[in-house]
């Protein structure tokens, strides 16, 4: 897992702003959002990502897992992120 | 350093199991979110340099 | 809405929420080899105050520090500058987007390489025609084989090329034939939309401003231009005018940052202010004075007066401090 060229993260008050500069597409996420993106910048695999999430916070595994999943799949439909074969 | 951090990760695992996969002393989990403000923020491309 | 009570609403939303400018639109210079009767900044003789060396560096090591994700640079002709490609390489090294402005006529296939190697977002270049008549009619000096033969080099080297088309009484008919001329050449994509009343347009407005039934055909073409080129090349229209932009901004400021080559920096292009100088201000204590900028009375009354009396717009280069 990886971003995607011309994708930039900063980091805000209010969790991380992701910035497609090629198509000019501004997104923003919240802490949790913050945290999993940390992770995709230094090519954590999804499945290294849930683990480090799951320890982390204070909340059940499915439902900590599904949330991670579901919010790299829009990640990557956004095209802001791949998994090296998904486009 | 390595092995003590591996201890505390151990010990989280067992007190999940012991809490029905509930942790303590942790963050509280909000479900990640994802939202296209580049309308707000950016002006468009053919306009910006006025 | 105002910006109060957009404050309550999801973060990230307003441009208040962001501890720096999200993107830095630098005009590098003002030196240009043409002169252009459209041209927005006016340009054509460098300014006699433009930041020396040390001020562009001590302005470049403030992006990084304030991690600006995304620079565009134009001028005048940017590539005129004398760092030119020092600033370019700066910024490359600092893993910053890039994108330059350019008419692209100082653009060989030695500089293509050049320009391909340091791996620059997209290169833009003004074809204002299809032909070379059209385009130098418009763009005094200028020459049209020159930017497409920059097109052909960029493609060649692979750099990310982008054509921009500003419509006049001149050339607005040409569009359709533009567009696919962009296609053969390669470009990434073609972004115009309606010419703007700024610096000298405004000045040749009476010449220069399509008329409204001119303006219905070309967006019908682009419209149909943007369907025959879908996922093959990105045609890209705004449609709105110049006031409609300053409307939505007083409600919605953007999150970016508008450099003139003197290191004063502006509001927004179609309004006179200026809320800061870099040559004596750092870009964070600027960021602070663009923020309550826009909450300025001053500022907002100018704007609706703009709004109610566009020809206004022709003050938008006779700067006005508010810091």
């Amino acid at each position: 897992m990886f971003l995607c060229e011309h994708v930039k993260i900063r980091d805000e008050k209010f969790g991380s702003v992701i910035f497609e500069t090629l198509r000019e597409k501004v997104y923003v996420t919240n802490e949790t959002g913050k945290d999993i993106l940390a992770f995709l910048k230094e090519g954590v695999s999804t499945e290294g990502i849930m683990a480090s999430m799951v320890n982390k916070y204070n909340e059940d595994r499915m439902v900590v897992e599904k949330d991670v999943k579901d919010f790299i799949a829009i990640l990557i439909k956004n095209r802001l992120v791949s998994d090296g074969h998904s486009f | 350093m390595k092995e003590e951090k591996i201890r505390n990760s151990e010990e989280t695992k067992v007190e999940s199991k012991l809490k029905g996969n509930k942790k303590v002393n942790t963050k509280e989990w909000k479900k990640p979110t994802l939202e296209d403000v580049s309308e707000k923020v950016m002006a468009q491309p053919y306009i910006r340099f006025t | 809405m105002d910006i109060a009570s957009e404050m309550d609403m999801q973060a990230g939303l307003s441009f208040l929420d962001y501890n720096a400018p999200l993107f830095i639109a630098w005009q590098i210079n003002t030196e240009c080899n043409l002169g252009c009767l459209h041209c927005c900044e006016e340009a054509g003789h460098s300014m006699s105050d433009e930041m020396d060396k040390d001020e562009v560096f001590n302005f470049l090591r403030q992006i990084v520090e304030l991690k600006i994700p995304y620079v565009a640079l134009s001028g005048g002709e940017p590539l005129l500058h004398p760092l030119f490609f020092e600033i370019c390489e700066f910024l490359k090294s600092s893993n910053i987007s890039l994108k330059v402005e350019t008419n692209g006529e100082f653009i060989d296939h030695e500089i293509a390489k050049r320009i391909a190697g340091l791996r620059f977002r997209s290169v833009q270049i003004s074809l204002d025609g299809a032909n070379a008549s059209t385009h130098e009619r418009l763009r005094l000096a200028g020459d049209w084989n020159k930017a497409v033969a920059a097109c052909r080099f960029l493609v060649k080297e692979d750099v990310n090329t982008e054509i921009v088309f500003v419509p006049t009484r001149f050339n607005i008919h040409e569009v359709g034939e533009l567009i696919d001329l962009a296609y053969s050449l390669g470009a990434y994509g073609v972004y115009t939309g309606k010419v703007m009343r700024i610096g000298r347009a405004a000045k040749n407005w009476g010449i220069l401003c399509p008329s409204d039934k001119e303006y219905e055909k070309f967006f019908a073409v682009l419209k149909r231009k943007m369907d025959e080129y879908k996922e093959r090349m990105k045609v890209y229209y705004y449609p709105y005018d110049v006031i409609e932009e300053l409307k939505y901004r007083l409600e919605y400021p953007s999150a970016s940052a508008l450099i003139l080559p003197n290191g004063k920096v502006k509001l927004i292009g179609p309004l006179p202010f200026v809320c800061g100088d870099l040559k004596k201000q750092t870009l964070e204590e600027i960021w602070k004075n663009y923020k309550e900028a826009w909450q300025n009375t001053k500022v907002i009354e100018f704007a609706k007066r703009v709004i109610a009396e566009p020809k206004l717009l022709a003050e938008s280069n006779k700067w006005v401090e508010i810091y």
